[in-house]
């Protein structure tokens, strides 16, 4: 498997479970990692009683991107999908839709999947297992369901199924 | 960028039109506000077929002082929903703060449950009472409700399920503020009690159903917005109600089980009053006024001194939330309409006390609940 050359955006899911799993410094030290605002926050001050990483640290290990009201808005305006996305998930998809670099995009919680699929995004979408392999890192703990592959092509073929049926009926 | 169509958020017109009713102005007095040239922009922003732009929003936000996510939030009440609280000692601060709450809880659920899903028929059931309706026939009602919906030998501990499951009421047991026993609200589109779960269990149920019977009733005795908990009396309305619960929670063929009261000494009285109490799950006082009001005990009898329930009675708390609610969030969660942080934070508890939440009520926790 080859190494994803692309930024990584990550959300605060993403980042917890990759702690966890013993492979922060693995994926720091072998991706660019690119993150917004809030979930720096998150990530920094155990959000939901979650594995805090340093602040310096993080800020050596992460691009960190600032979303303004303006971009929340315009952003907000145009995909109502965006209120079912706790903030730091929120904000990762708003930076991300005003990109038009290449990127890609890991963020576990089916919610923030079913967004990136509904817009357009399905390719863009990567699981923690797909990053790690792809370094031939092998966490120490192993990784939950959803932080793998095979949930993540399921969720995506579920979703897009899902999009289908609706459109016929 | 990827290309994606140019969608409308369609929440935010609504939301833009709840703001400006609430504030009484005219579409063209809010087109000044947004900085728009005229009311006709506002009304397209409001129908859904513009969406409002970022200046705009900022606008709005500035003017009304309110948080950004006012327009974007599809978990809360704006402009919707009639509550009536229980409450004791509260202030309307307090109040309200909570209400603000409980509306993001009720929002939730109405937003992420399909209609043809929810339990309860489709169609509003109601008791046939109004304000001139006897205290007899509210208690004749209350004891009906017990024997056809098969209530069985303790009401109380079905009461919950019955309002759920036959009328379709949402019932939510919740973390509430000292002072706040509960209230009844209603939406366009539900209904719903919540109920402070950490009130001692006999007041708990006397207060659900009390709420169950301003539910039943609100079109011919629309409750009030604030009600004390502590007040026997209040108005004609609310001693009905409480008239109501007291024959639903203990109907007359059950209590009559417990043999005559009135040749009892104090003692023996006492003693069976802590009995019959705990058998019903009520307090002591609502059968003490429930045997007057059977006349099996005089009015002049005396309210005697109890002893105190025991502590495993007491400590009977039911787990936040419910079983329908939560089998709401976590089918919501699995289908993508809502994130687990989302939910963590809407029900606000950690993301780590979610699947013993989802465990307690018996729920299968997603597996993005970790």
């Amino acid at each position: 498997m080859s190494v994803i050359s692309d930024p990584v955006l990550l959300d605060n899911c993403a980042i917890s479970a990759c702690v966890a799993a013993g492979a922060w410094s693995a994926l720091a030290s072998r991706y660019t990692l690119e993150t917004v605002e809030e979930v720096e926050r998150e990530a920094t001050t155990g959000y939901q009683h979650r594995a805090i990483i340093p602040p310096r640290e993080f800020r050596e290990q992460v691009a960190v991107h600032a979303v303004s009201d303006a971009a929340r808005f315009d952003m907000q305006a145009a995909h109502a999908g965006l209120g079912a996305l706790d903030e730091g998930e929120r904000d990762l998809w708003v930076h991300a839709l005003a990109r038009d670099d290449a990127w890609v995009l890991c963020g576990p919680d089916i919610a923030s999947i079913k967004f990136g699929v509904l817009n357009g995004y399905q390719e863009r979408l990567v699981s923690l297992e797909q990053l790690l392999k792809a370094i031939g890192h092998t966490p120490k703990t192993k990784l939950a369901d959803h932080q793998t592959e095979k949930w993540l092509q399921a969720v995506i073929g579920k979703i897009v199924m899902d999009e289908k049926f609706k459109q016929i009926r | 960028m990827n290309a994606v169509a140019t969608a409308i958020n369609p929440l935010i017109g609504l939301r833009l039109l709840a703001l400006r009713e609430q504030n009484g102005l005219s579409q063209g007095a809010m087109a000044e506000v947004l900085g728009v040239k005229s009311h006709q922009i506002v009304s397209t922003i409001e129908g859904g077929t513009r969406p409002m732009k970022a200046d705009e929003m900022t606008a709005l936000v500035k003017r009304f002082e309110i948080s950004p996510d006012y327009l974007t939030d599809p978990f809360r009440l704006i402009g919707e929903g009639q509550f009536s609280w229980r409450q004791s000692a509260c202030s309307g601060a307090a109040l309200s703060a909570y209400q603000e709450r409980a509306g993001k809880w009720l929002a939730t659920y109405r937003t992420l449950s399909d209609p043809e899903d929810r339990p309860g028929p489709r169609e509003r059931l109601s008791l046939r009472l109004w304000e001139k309706s006897s205290f007899e026939l509210a208690m004749a009602e209350g004891e009906r409700l017990t024997r056809d919906y098969k209530m069985g030998e303790v009401p109380a501990a079905r009461l919950p399920d019955v309002m759920e499951q036959d009328f379709g009421i949402l019932v939510l047991m919740v973390d509430a503020d000292p002072g706040i026993s509960g209230a009844a609200c209603r939406l366009p589109e539900l209904d719903a009690v919540l109920v402070n779960r950490n009130e001692n269990p006999g007041r708990r149920n006397f207060d659900l159903a009390h709420e169950f019977f301003h539910i039943l009733t609100w079109d011919t005795m629309p409750p009030g917005e604030v009600e004390d908990a502590n007040d026997n009396g209040g108005s004609r309305a609310e001693q009905l109600a409480n008239a109501f619960a007291s024959a639903l929670l203990m109907p007359r063929r059950l209590l009559e089980r417990f043999g005559d009261w009135r040749k009892l000494g104090n003692a023996e009285r006492a003693s069976r009053m802590r009995t019959v109490a705990d058998h019903f799950r009520v307090s002591v006082s609502a059968l003490h006024w429930r045997l007057v009001a059977l006349k099996f005990l005089n009015k002049a009898a005396a309210m005697l001194s109890v002893e105190a329930p025991s502590d495993a009675y007491l400590a009977d708390t039911p787990p936040a939330f419910s079983p329908v609610f939560m089998t709401v969030i976590g089918k919501a969660i699995d289908a993508g309409d809502i994130s687990v942080s989302r939910v963590a934070k809407l029900l606000e508890i950690p993301r780590d006390a979610l699947r013993d939440l989802f465990a307690a009520h018996q729920v299968q926790a997603p597996v993005t609940v970790s």
